[in-house]
């Protein structure tokens, strides 16, 4: 195998997202669960309309670039899932594939600049900082991580499990946190103690881009 | 708590729900990519009426399409706000040539991707568009802090009367000014004695433990003001009606329009005694009522729960909501004079 470990193209684009799909639709009542307790109770289903439009239209794509995976995810979230949640991860995805834009295959400084991106512009839309106990706490803690590896060149899969491993751990921190910003916060003393649905999300995005990053075409 | 449904595939409740909506009500509406329309569109050059809602409220919002109401409703998954590029759709059939409102009930769903929207039809070109945030629900923020409330059962008066002001060739500038002037002057209060499941999911949409009865509870479960044991309907009245009419204030020499939202699964019966003790506390105050309108409006499937609305009106108000209208699942206005007083 002759392609660069220090490179994810289209086609290793394609496979992670798919991954991702999968593992969502595993988790879609775990979601639903944890979102009951401070919302309605329908991110996993919500979740799982997204990732139905994104597997399929995934699948169709023909040798694309990796910016065309993340925009097929944006728009899966955007109008499948809709809400805000799906303003904020449709919003995260499409800044991430602007920021891939047409390059042909990802280094772990344009993953890092692309989850600047994203954590940014998910932060703004959502008025929302880390410590709010939203989906940022996963994304500004996986982005963190992404910089750093960056920073010490790490491979972009190398450069991946890091992201992961900070996702899952900011999702965690959500478990103690009170909400004040999204319906969470009509919850009151509800939510405490239980973990973010949207950072959940994030971080089995994540995890499961690690895990596909390593498997051979 | 009633967790079957009669349904089909779950996943199809919506466009299922929509086709037989519309089928049923085609002299009226029609479904059409997603979207529900208006079978006849509006005169050209009137400004065209959108709203995008979470499916799972109805009558709100499909049965709110048609003459003297909304051009197009954009319906979302259940409980959710539907996403930018089907608003975009929405506003683009509205457009009449003289411009789109797009309503945006309060809710950080709604609000994100009426913001997308108007983002991707700027890089477009073409249509002139325009947003109105509303709210009404005083259990959600503080007064002084309006703007940081739900949108509620009391949009009910603005999209009457926005709707029947819509068709007199006001302008989108004004057209925005009076929804903002309807939503400024209304103000809603919910009480909730039961919940419901998510119909797909059917997990429990908020709790509420038996024989209480929770105050200021949101559309979707969201908590508000507090939970007392379940009063005696008068009791419950004269709740909620202290917090409504000092929030506004309304005063004595006010006229006021009534809503009694059924939110899913309350009585006509249990709706009329709420509202006897209602005009009982408005007469005593000095407010005078010109119309009430008690059903549903909006639901949130079948849970037991109410919401009263006061809209104070004016001479203009009171016309504009008495104008005709026709929706799926309402009709103001008749050719007989009804609630014409000699």
């Amino acid at each position: 195998m002759t392609a660069s470990l220090d490179r994810l193209n289209g086609a290793d684009w394609q496979r992670l997202m798919l991954a991702a799909a999968d593992s969502l639709e595993e988790h879609v009542d775990e979601l639903s669960r944890l979102d009951a307790a401070l919302g309605d109770g329908d991110h996993g289903v919500n979740v799982a309309a997204a990732m139905a439009y994104t597997r399929r239209e995934t699948a169709a794509l023909d040798n694309p670039l990796p910016g065309e995976v993340l925009a097929v995810a944006a728009a899966g979230f955007f109008d499948e899932m809709g809400g805000a949640a799906g303003a904020l991860f449709g919003s995260f995805f499409r800044s991430a594939s602007r920021s891939f834009g047409d390059a042909s295959a990802i280094t772990t400084a344009q993953l890092a600049d692309a989850l600047d991106g994203g954590t940014e512009i998910v932060q703004r839309r959502g008025r929302s900082e880390p410590g709010d106990k939203t989906m940022v706490d996963a994304l500004s803690s996986a982005a963190a991580a992404g910089r750093r590896a960056a920073d010490e060149a790490l491979p972009v899969r190398d450069a991946l499990d890091a992201v992961a491993i900070a996702a899952r751990r900011g999702a965690e921190a959500t478990t103690d946190m009170t909400a004040s910003r999204g319906r969470a916060r009509y919850a009151e003393g509800k939510a405490a103690g239980v973990q973010d649905a949207g950072a959940t999300t994030v971080a089995i995005i994540f995890e499961a881009w690690a895990s596909a990053s390593k498997e051979r075409m | 708590m009633r967790t079957t449904k009669m349904i089909n595939d779950p996943t199809a409740i919506v466009p299922e729900m929509l086709e037989g909506f519309a089928a049923a009500y085609s002299e009226t509406i029609r479904y059409e990519d997603g979207l529900i329309v208006r079978a006849t569109p509006k005169t050209a050059g009137n400004v065209g009426l959108v709203i995008g809602n979470g499916s799972g409220h109805e009558p709100a919002m499909i049965g709110w399409v048609g003459p003297g109401l909304f051009d197009v409703n954009v319906p979302g998954p259940i409980f959710t706000a539907p996403g930018p590029s089907k608003l975009v759709s929405g506003m683009k059939v509205a457009d009449r040539g003289a411009g789109v409102l797009l309503c945006v009930s309060n809710h950080s769903g709604d609000v994100l991707n009426a913001e997308l929207a108007l983002e991707d039809l700027e890089e477009e070109d073409g249509i002139d568009v325009d947003v109105v945030i509303l709210y009404d629900d005083v259990a959600s923020a503080p007064k002084g802090h309006e703007d940081e409330r739900r949108g509620s059962a009391g949009l009910f008066f603005v999209w009457k009367i926005v709707g029947a002001f819509a068709e007199t060739g006001a302008t989108l500038q004004e057209c925005k000014a009076m929804a903002e002037r309807v939503r400024d002057n209304t103000r809603t209060l919910s009480a909730t004695l039961g919940n419901c499941a998510h119909p797909v999911s059917g997990e429990a949409i908020g709790e509420i433990a038996e024989g209480q009865m929770a105050v200021g509870v949101g559309v979707h479960g969201e908590s508000g003001g507090g939970t007392i044991k379940v009063p005696s309907a008068d009791v419950a009245v004269d709740l909620l009606m202290s917090s409504l009419l000092d929030d506004l204030p309304f005063h004595a020499g006010d006229e006021v329009c009534v809503l009694v939202n059924n939110g899913g699964s309350m009585t006509l019966m249990e709706l009329s005694i709420l509202y006897r003790r209602i005009a009982q506390l408005l007469e005593g105050r000095g407010v005078g009522v010109h119309r009430a309108w008690l059903g549903p409006y909006a639901t949130t499937q079948d849970s037991a729960a109410f919401a009263i609305a006061l809209c104070r009106v004016d001479t203009q108000l009171k016309d504009l909501y008495d104008a005709p209208a026709i929706g799926g699942s309402v009709q103001f206005g008749s050719p007989f004079g009804v609630g014409e007083t000699a």
